[in-house]
């Protein structure tokens, strides 16, 4: 009798358990009305809670929602693994199309792209892009005791047969895509050692020594070691964002320095330099429209700037329309597609 | 230097910043028993209401949030051998067993008790050693990390369970499974078998639930109905949270020792907390003068590891608020919550921002205090699950585990690991191979190979010339000596 008591609660907590599973994946996949007023639009983050993937849909998910008519609900679901792989395959594939569904894009998927990934289950041209926050420019720079001063200077050293070390995250990180599309555009030799855990350890052996520099998003430099520059000790060979930066104002872009035989190797590095979000493709173009629209006004809100600034970012609009065309000329830029491809050799 | 005290004194003695700081103790150790939710899920659920608040107080809500975890996680592993994280796993060697004996009680008391008082040294060392500490950093680099986390995985590899090749050869186990997965230096996918669920790696929590909760159920269950966790009798002197406290009180030079070691390795960026408990459990085996009771229900071994975890985490907040670098996937959190809140972690921490500082110090302190206060208050309770007749226990444990298990990536495969690993779990338990070394390999597996990658690509060959990898290397080989020895000794008298 006792045992048959104990199966009987085995069985029963087994239902339980699978019940909740149940319920806690497909809670939040409820499909859409035509209007916002009421709903409740997911955000799929590509990554675990922290980090910056994360932080950039949690930062939508304050500011988005007083833009758009009807004032719907925003949460954030957090679908971490391959690298937002997953997320993007769960977007593209799963995700409702009525505009109650946006994730995150990383820019490894464009890296996978070009190389033909089995594991894709989605076309990067055909999703519906909301727009884009900030084209994060990167400085490239050197420790000032260096030889490397100069583009010029890395060239002679090259010639003596030195090569600044430059530290970098994971291959297609852009600490190392900087670096890697510099070396093509400008015919120097720079030595990426990548493989470093985060951006912090990376600083720390720039400041032991053991690398001269790095390719450093321009925000987050400021952000956390403005002393470098105020104190001399880092000297800023050259900034990747199409304009030059209004703070040190001296630092070529690259764009102005670059054989304009190379110019489609710039469009490949501009596209994996912003914080995208996307919707699944075949949202009705009206809805779109407004999320669009909503999107671009969220970038008037002074709350939404001042969190911007906080974080270290630019808050520079791209709008999804365009994004589209960008993507689908990307995809067919063969000269771009390959420099990805050589990348991740 | 005085005026910040004066004034960092005043900004958190008030009514509100005080409960600020005790409703985020509250909130973190509700938290802290749901499993899969954890500090880190918290913070990022409540970042957008932090951001509104004033500095001062946000920061008192976060520590308080943060504070609690690394003391009461310890709660499951003395109560079921379920570390409820990776900090905790050493506590289980020696916690659990005692809580069979019908001594849970003085073994969280023991516990709590360490890891305040370890937070308190933790907070002081670190405090004390602030100009000491950029030098320290910048002559310990890729190298010396590498060595760090060699040593550990030796250690405990060793120093586990009675048996130093079985330990050798399961955190052997521990280092290849934590190689699945992308490699993070050349992106190729290792032992993926194209499936996308794997080329993250296998998520720590399945394979920790799977290779030390669901053994220890199963094994429970299958005992007579009725059966307890706790065989002894009626709860006796030597089994209360006051003799917990004695013990502490006996062996205070071992807690110094251990928070020392704990500081250390916070202060390190990039070991972490998994590496400083063990390498304070070590020290504790090591250092003991009669050792057969460790592994069997030593409060020793309790004390060391729980002293190091809290040391260690007051060197965490040290590295995050005075360099900017956060030394854990949570301190990168409260890392964008100080930017978002417009504090720049960094050097003008300890100027500009030093009443701050000092605010997050004392709370520190306070939520340390706070935190054990509430878990020792609660410590008889608690010992009493250990009373109930399993079949109760077995339900809720099991749905909690599950549901653990899920939340780490949300997909069946955290499912299929867990049962998986509960298999590989339940043989290592009956055929006497210990577990912790699985655990801990894996963990330090990732460290250990992109330290190693940094080291030869940075340095070559040259690295092996540098006088602190040298000094621990001699450690790593002392200790295998060491265990070889006690080893054979035992063999010999047995």
């Amino acid at each position: 009798m006792e045992s048959k008591n104990f199966r009987n609660a085995v069985v029963a907590t087994l239902a339980l358990a699978i019940g909740l599973i149940f319920s806690l994946r497909y809670a939040g996949a409820q499909s859409g009305e035509s209007f916002f007023k009421g709903q409740t639009i997911t955000i799929i983050a590509g990554s675990s809670p922290g980090g910056g993937t994360d932080s950039l849909a949690r930062l939508l998910s304050r500011h988005f929602s007083k833009h758009i008519p009807g004032n719907p609900k925003l949460v954030v679901s957090n679908v971490a693994g391959a690298a937002g792989l997953i997320a993007a395959n769960n977007l593209y594939n799963r995700a409702p199309k009525d505009g109650t569904a946006i994730g995150t894009m990383a820019t490894g998927l464009t890296f996978r792209t070009a190389l033909r990934d089995p594991a894709l289950k989605f076309q990067l041209e055909k999703f519906t892009y909301l727009g884009q926050i900030a084209s994060e420019g990167n400085f490239v720079y050197v420790r000032s005791e260096t030889p490397f001063g100069s583009i010029e200077a890395i060239k002679k050293a090259n010639k003596e047969g030195k090569k600044p070390k430059f530290g970098a995250q994971a291959k297609e990180h852009n600490s190392n895509v900087v670096p890697m599309a510099m070396e093509a555009i400008l015919g120097i030799d720079v030595d990426v050692v990548y493989g470093y855990p985060g951006t912090a350890e990376i600083l720390l052996d720039i400041e032991r020594g053991a690398l001269d520099g790095r390719a450093h998003a321009r925000g987050s430099l400021f952000a956390t070691r403005s002393n470098w520059l105020e104190k001399n000790f880092i000297k800023v060979l050259v900034v990747t964002s199409p304009q030059r930066d209004s703070r040190l104002p001296n630092v070529p872009t690259l764009e102005e320095i670059a054989p304009a035989d190379k110019k489609p190797l710039l469009e490949a590095m501009y596209s994996v330099q912003g914080r995208t979000f996307a919707m699944p493709p075949g949202v009705p173009p009206d809805r779109a429209k407004i999320l669009r629209d909503a999107f671009a006004a969220m970038f008037k809100d002074k709350d939404f700037q001042q969190d911007v600034d906080k974080l270290g970012w630019n808050d520079e609009l791209i709008r999804g329309e365009q994004l589209n065309k960008k993507v689908e000329d990307l995809v067919h830029n063969e000269q771009a597609m390959g420099f990805f491809r050589k990348i991740l050799q | 230097m005085l005026d910040a005290v004066v004034t960092a004194t005043g900004e958190i003695f008030t009514f509100s910043r005080m409960a600020w700081l005790f409703g985020g103790v509250l909130l973190g150790s509700v938290i802290g028993f749901v499993p899969g939710i954890g500090g880190r899920t918290t913070l990022a659920i409540l970042l957008p209401f932090i951001v509104k608040m004033d500095p001062a107080s946000a920061l008192v809500l976060i520590v308080g949030i943060h504070a609690i975890g690394n003391t009461a996680d310890t709660i499951p592993a003395i109560l079921f051998g379920i570390p409820g994280s990776t900090s905790a796993t050493a506590t289980v060697m020696d916690g659990f067993p005692m809580a069979k004996k019908g001594e849970a009680e003085r073994a969280m008391g023991a516990s709590f008790l360490s890891s305040g008082i370890g937070g308190l040294i933790g907070a002081f060392t670190v405090l004390a050693t602030i100009p000491m500490i950029r030098p320290l950093i910048l002559t310990f680099g890729n190298p010396e990390f590498f060595m760090t986390a060699i040593l550990a995985i030796v250690m405990i590899a060793l120093l586990t369970g009675g048996a130093p090749v079985k330990g050798l050869i399961v955190g052997g186990l521990g280092l290849l499974i934590g190689m699945i997965g992308d490699a993070p230096q050349t992106g190729v996918q290792r032992w993926t078998f194209d499936q996308l669920y794997l080329s993250d790696g296998i998520p720590l929590i399945p394979i920790a639930l799977g290779i030390f909760a669901i053994p220890e159920l199963i094994d429970m269950t299958l005992g007579a109905t009725g059966t307890r966790i706790a065989a002894g009798g009626p709860i006796t002197s030597i089994s209360t949270k006051w003799q917990g406290v004695k013990d502490v009180a006996a062996h205070w030079w071992l807690l110094v020792r251990s928070s020392f070691i704990g500081s250390w390795i916070g202060i390190l960026p990039g070991i972490g907390s998994s590496s400083a408990i063990w390498l304070a459990y070590g020290h504790a085996v090591q250092s003991g003068k009669d050792k057969e009771n460790f592994g069997k229900g030593d409060v020793r071994g309790v004390i060391a590891p729980e002293a190091a975890n809290n040391a260690s985490d007051a060197g965490d907040w040290c590295l995050t608020l005075a360099f900017g670098i956060p030394g854990s996937a949570t301190m990168s959190l409260i890392m964008a919550a100080m930017l978002l809140l417009g504090l720049t972690p960094g050097p003008k921490m300890l100027t500009d921002h030093l009443h701050l500082t000092l605010v997050i110090v004392w709370s520190l302190v306070l939520a340390n205090l706070m935190a054990t206060g509430l878990c020792f208050a609660f410590t008889r309770q608690l010992a009493g699950i250990t009373k109930l007749p399993v079949h109760y226990l077995f339900p809720v444990l099991i749905v909690l585990i599950f549901l653990a298990a899920y939340q780490s990536t949300a997909d069946w495969g955290d499912l299929v690991a867990l049962l998986g690993f509960s298999v590989i779990g339940v043989c290592m338990k009956r055929s006497g191979w210990p577990r912790p070394p699985l655990i801990v390999g894996m963990v330090l597996q990732r460290l250990a190979e992109t330290y190693f990658f940094l080291t030869t690509k940075l340095y070559g060959y040259s690295w092996l010339t540098r006088p602190i990898v040298i000094i621990l290397f001699g450690l790593t080989v002392w200790t295998i000596v060491h265990a070889v020895r006690r080893h054979s000794k035992a063999k010999a008298r047995a």
